[in-house]
């Protein structure tokens, strides 16, 4: 209630400063709302499920006002003297929520990878063959979620609850972090390598377990 | 020191895909993974969970049909 609360005070604030995008948040706000009632509908049990704090954290983490919005604001550099260091990533997905996938600055380089994705999966499933062949003879187990097979409806309202609101939400993590770690190293690279490490530590567990949720 | 060499170039990749290309691609390669990872693949049509299996592989199907077009615009239409 009171992520509710604050989300509404922040997408008041906002609108009264002419500062929020609202066909993006209109948008926003409907594709969520509609995902949250497909997969409350679709999957169970219905208590408990991450979307409810997922869905508030998708409102906060596009409101500027939010304590996420004002972190990544200090962190940017923004208010604060310094030079903006918004990383280009943020641009692809502002502009496609605007309507305009179409724009060459978001297609080639900003439009969506499923490749990356898939790359990921590979590596992660070559971990029991390149121990194999290093001589760890031990069975590697992978089930997947099992709760698959409790039908379609199932693998609907999941795909629904990690397409709009866990991606999300790892990916903004993963863009919070980047951004603070800017204000503290001037090179990207070091940044990048700072940010591998820490994720690496942060995630090695959930990486090889079958489920959402890697950070 | 094999699962510790995996690990690190998957969140490498993550890396990068966050700082150089972008949050959507981030997410979608977040969404992929995970949906690769959790779906128990079949190609055998008479198997009772096919149905699940060939949902997802469509649903990624058109997610990278959707990449692909996004990928090959020209950027005519919305130029400012």
């Amino acid at each position: 209630m009171a992520l509710l609360a604050g989300a509404l005070f922040s997408a008041r604030r906002n609108v009264r400063q002419d500062v929020a995008t609202r066909k993006g948040a209109l948008r926003l706000g409907t594709v969520a709302v509609f995902a949250q009632l497909i997969t409350w509908a679709l999957n169970d049990p219905h208590v408990g499920n991450p979307l409810r704090k997922s869905i508030a954290s998708s409102n906060r983490s596009w409101n500027r006002s939010s304590p996420e919005g004002r972190a990544v604001r200090h962190a940017s550099g923004r208010g604060t003297g310094h030079a903006p260091h918004w990383p280009n990533s943020l641009l692809g997905w502002t502009r496609l929520l605007r309507g305009e996938n179409r724009r060459r600055t978001c297609g080639p380089r900003h439009a969506v990878r499923p490749w990356s994705g898939a790359l990921i999966t590979l590596l992660i499933f070559a971990r029991g063959p390149l121990n194999h062949l290093a001589g760890a003879h031990y069975p590697v187990v992978s089930f997947g979620n099992t709760r698959y097979f409790e039908g379609l409806h199932y693998v609907i309202g999941f795909l629904f609850s990690l397409l709009v609101f866990q991606t999300v939400f790892n990916a903004m993590w993963c863009i919070l972090t980047i951004v603070g770690l800017m204000r503290l190293f001037k090179k990207l690279w070091i940044v990048g390598i700072a940010a591998t490490v820490a994720f690496t530590f942060l995630a090695a567990r959930a990486l090889f377990i079958d489920a959402p949720g890697l950070l | 020191v094999i699962n510790l060499l995996i690990a690190f170039t998957v969140v490498a990749v993550i890396t990068v895909l966050a700082i150089h290309v972008g949050l959507l691609a981030t997410v979608v390669a977040f969404a992929v993974s995970f949906t690769l990872t959790a779906t128990p693949w079949t190609f055998d049509s008479t198997a009772w969970y096919f149905q699940q299996s060939a949902f997802v592989l469509v649903v990624l199907t058109g997610i990278t049909a959707f990449a692909a077009y996004a990928a090959r615009s020209t950027g005519l239409d919305t130029q400012r």
